[in-house]
């Protein structure tokens, strides 16, 4: 039962303005002829002036470009702050909390003296071991990145991912091996590769499985050469009628592909999993790099997994993308339901090509059409191009990867979720990366122009003890504590509806919001922000809102928004602030509904049936262990919203070594 | 000819001169156009000016070079503050945090840097450089109440980690 609070909440938007600093607008001489002299006398001239107004200008350039650059460069560096923790310095006396600051990679405020220090929040044991999530995969401990290699054989659903068996940040790349029946329940297994051949001595880096219609299974990764030449290899199982896919040989002809001409020795990695070429015996395989500063993927032709032939061209190239990381291409079903082993192609088929791009850190896809005669991808929507349109996530989330389940006909989503608190907190808490629940990816036959990603069905095995809340009524500034006990292992499907009398009145409100420059969910506008408050602390002097704000222009058109607003969700300095989100299609008719999975410091919120996703990473200091709760909200001044929710509590995945080995 | 000898004997001194300014202009092109794009041009070029390997160095070069000046840094900060703990003992606190932050920079930010950049996935390398430029920081956050007495080093540290990420940045 939901007890109905007006409340004015615990923020003043204007402070909350104020708090969040605005984005700022980044930043001779003469020659004397001589007639009629000797020859030598206007040359020694000629040389003497032409060197000294040389000297000049060498000195002239030189101090000009000393000076001019660097306010720019600052004016830059200001644009790019991260925009939402207060520029408040950090007291030593913790656990050694460093602060990654800014988790983008952008770089770092300047260097300011000693000044008035808040009180840091000291990371306690208790904190730090609250964060670790319940039933998302993530190993034992020490640092993992991409997923690798996702396959279906005998019964076993397989995970290779990238790990450090040494340490919580990246290094000493080896392949971490996982299995499960129902890619909920995973269970550990030993390292499947280690970087122990000149080609791969340096890193047993990214790569995909391709299942043979024998049944075979060849993978394909990328290693660094003893050289440090980013090279792929070829490795097969040892025994391939063991279901658990143990050991593996790598072949001893590797690497069978090299960086090729006008390719950088540092810019080929993460080839794909291959599909059948035209003719019906050749396999096509996919891996990105770049030319200069355009992203492009290269495609190489195969019979017999050893020996590859680089197509003319590209399959695709998008300018000003730079380096493309882990792509991906499969087809979809225009007009089924499930999902396409990566061979298939014709009418009721488009083609998803996807890149992780390296130079901020998201991933981005497109739909277009593949012409596998000329090797060519187009996209439908060029403004829309890999790269430069939609993401596959909005949040922290990168590397991700599909393969085919050819169990249940399904396409399989994977992706890596890194963490966004400091790298000192990573190594005393001994781990750092989880990946998401694995999501389905289908077209969207509704809206034409997206795919639609949605935990796999298995995770609702996890569920138990169903709570409902219907029709509770929000009245703008409105809050409505949920009370369904212990709140960080959550599985939640929520639908709002707006008041359409309010909605159709309304004549403009917000162009222009956008989630990740709003400041958040305590900005409120007439029509939103409303929705969900999640690892809130009773006070809410922590809370973590997921949300839905709609804008609306003067011609009537409404936008929906989709946000995650990390900036207020814990009191440490030291963790990622941002606000995450995009605008998201609703079609007539539809309620706005979302899904959220709550796992810890994990938190991946669906909206409208998965066509926006936001994964955000959260590290409350107090809304934690049985003090974290679950509100419904309306910060909405103009409009009231009536919410229904369903929660479920999560158990937890069980995820601990394989034992009978 | 005597005019020609003449010629000669001030051509070649002119020539050395022209020399002296093209070549370093050309290798100074990158050290320019590099820093520029970095938040402190004047102590990325004086790092890598100073740096004998940065002539012939490309942007990778030049970030390993920076990543190298940072550990060394680093290192004598600790050597600093291991003589300070003897010489300011009412400092003790603040100056065995600094220790462990420098520890911890060279230990894992560094490395990770350097791997990053070896190995030729820089992006590991940039978010390593940003935490390191923090850790600085908040040695220098650790002097509350007392004037801080290893402020140079510590906005040196600071300065070149940011330095770091930039050239970093540059090769993404």
């Amino acid at each position: 039962m939901a007890a109905n609070r007006s409340l004015t909440l615990p923020y003043d938007p204007e402070l909350a303005v104020s708090d969040a600093p605005l984005l700022e607008q980044s930043d001779e001489a003469e020659v004397s002829r001589s007639s009629g002299q000797s020859r030598q006398r206007p040359v020694k001239v000629l040389a003497g002036i032409f060197l000294s107004s040389l000297f000049l200008l060498t000195l002239i350039l030189t101090l000009f470009q000393g000076q001019e650059e660097p306010r720019d460069q600052s004016q830059m560096i200001n644009a790019n702050l991260n925009k939402s923790s207060p520029s408040s310095p950090v007291s030593p006396h913790s656990l050694i909390p460093a602060s990654r600051g800014v988790p983008q990679g952008v770089s770092e405020k300047t260097f300011r003296g000693v000044s008035d220090a808040n009180d840091v929040y000291p990371w306690t044991n208790a904190m730090l071991s609250w964060q670790r999530t319940s039933y998302h995969f993530q190993p034992e401990k020490n640092w993992m990145n991409d997923p690798n290699g996702p396959l279906f054989h005998m019964g076993w659903y397989h995970l290779f991912y990238q790990y450090n068996p040494d340490s919580a940040i990246w290094g000493n790349i080896t392949w971490g091996h996982a299995v499960s029946r129902d890619l909920i329940h995973w269970l550990y297994l030993p390292f499947a590769m280690v970087p122990d051949r000149p080609f791969d001595i340096n890193g047993v880096w990214t790569g995909s499985a391709t299942i043979l219609p024998g049944g075979q299974i060849v993978i394909l990764y990328t290693g660094d050469t003893a050289d440090l030449v980013q090279v792929q290899n070829l490795a097969y199982p040892a025994n391939l009628s063991d279901p658990l896919l143990l050991d593996w040989i790598k072949y001893p002809g590797n690497p069978v592909m090299i960086p090729p001409p006008g390719i950088g020795k540092k810019d080929f990695r993460d080839p794909t999993t291959a599909w059948l070429a035209p003719d019906g015996t050749k396999w096509l395989v996919t891996l990105g790099s770049k030319v200069n500063k355009t992203g492009i993927a290269l495609v190489y032709e195969t019979s017999d997994f050893k020996g590859y032939r680089l197509l003319d061209g590209v399959l695709h190239a998008v300018p000003r993308t730079g380096m493309w990381e882990c792509v991906d291409f499969y087809p979809v079903s225009t007009t089924g339901d499930n999902g396409l082993d990566t061979s298939a192609n014709g009418p009721g088929t488009k083609h998803v090509l996807k890149a992780s791009l390296d130079e901020n850190k998201h991933d981005y896809y497109a739909l277009g059409t593949y012409d596998p005669k000329n090797n060519k991808w187009t996209p439908d929507d060029p403004e829309l191009d890999v790269g430069i349109g939609l993401r596959l996530d909005y949040g922290k989330y990168y590397a991700s990867k599909t393969f085919y389940d050819q169990n249940k006909k399904r396409r399989i989503l994977w992706g890596w979720i890194g963490e966004t608190d400091s790298e000192a907190a990573d190594l005393m808490k001994g781990w750092a990366s989880v990946q998401t629940i694995p999501r389905t990816v289908v077209f969207d036959k509704k809206t034409g122009t997206n795919i639609l990603q949605w935990p796999v069905e298995e995770a609702e095995s996890l569920r138990f003890n169903a709570t409902e809340f219907d029709t509770v009524k929000l009245e703008p500034g409105s809050i409505a504590p949920l009370n369904i006990g212990s709140a960080t292992q959550l599985d939640i499907i929520a639908s709002f509806e707006v008041d359409s009398e309010a909605l159709e009145a309304t004549v403009e409100a917000d162009v222009g919001y956008n989630c990740t420059t709003s400041g958040g969910a305590a900005s409120r506008g007439k029509l939103g922000p409303f929705g969900l408050l999640v690892l809130a602390d009773g006070s809410l002097s922590e809370l973590t809102p997921v949300y839905f704000y709609i804008s609306k222009s003067t011609d009537g058109s409404a936008e929906t928004h989709f946000c995650s607003d990390e900036s207020r969700s814990s009191k440490a300095p030291d963790v990622g602030k941002l606000v995450y989100g995009s605008t998201v299609p609703v079609l007539d008719g539809e309620k706005l509904s979302a899904r959220l999975l709550v796992d810890h410091s994990v938190v991946e919120s669906f909206a409208q049936g998965g066509r926006r996703v936001i994964t955000s990473r959260v590290y409350p200091t107090k809304a934690i262990y049985g003090a974290a709760r679950l509100f419904l909200f309306n910060n909405a001044t103009g409009v009231s919203v009536t919410a229904s929710a369903k929660i479920w509590h999560m158990r937890s995945a069980d995820i601990r070594t394989f034992s009978d080995l | 000819m005597r005019a020609t000898h003449a010629i000669s004997s001030k051509t070649l001194p002119c020539a050395i001169l022209v020399l002296a300014i093209f070549v370093p202009l050309s290798s100074c092109d990158l050290i320019h156009s590099t820093c520029r794009k970095t938040p402190n041009f004047q102590l990325c070029a004086s790092i890598l000016r100073s740096n004998p390997k940065s002539g012939s160095a490309d942007v990778r070069g030049l970030g390993l070079i920076m990543v190298g000046s940072l550990e060394s840094k680093a290192t004598s900060a600790l050597h600093t503050i291991k003589q300070l703990l003897r010489t300011k003992p009412h400092l003790k606190i603040p100056l065995i945090e600094c220790s462990k932050k420098y520890s911890f920079i060279l230990k894992y930010d560094v490395t990770e840097a350097y791997e990053a950049l070896r190995l030729g996935d820089p992006k590991f390398g940039e978010e390593s450089m940003n935490d390191s430029a923090m850790v600085a920081q908040e040695c220098e956050d650790g002097f509350k109440r007392f004037p801080c007495p290893i402020t140079s080093v510590n906005k040196d540290a600071h300065d070149i980690s940011a330095v770091a990420a930039a050239i970093i940045r540059l090769l993404l």
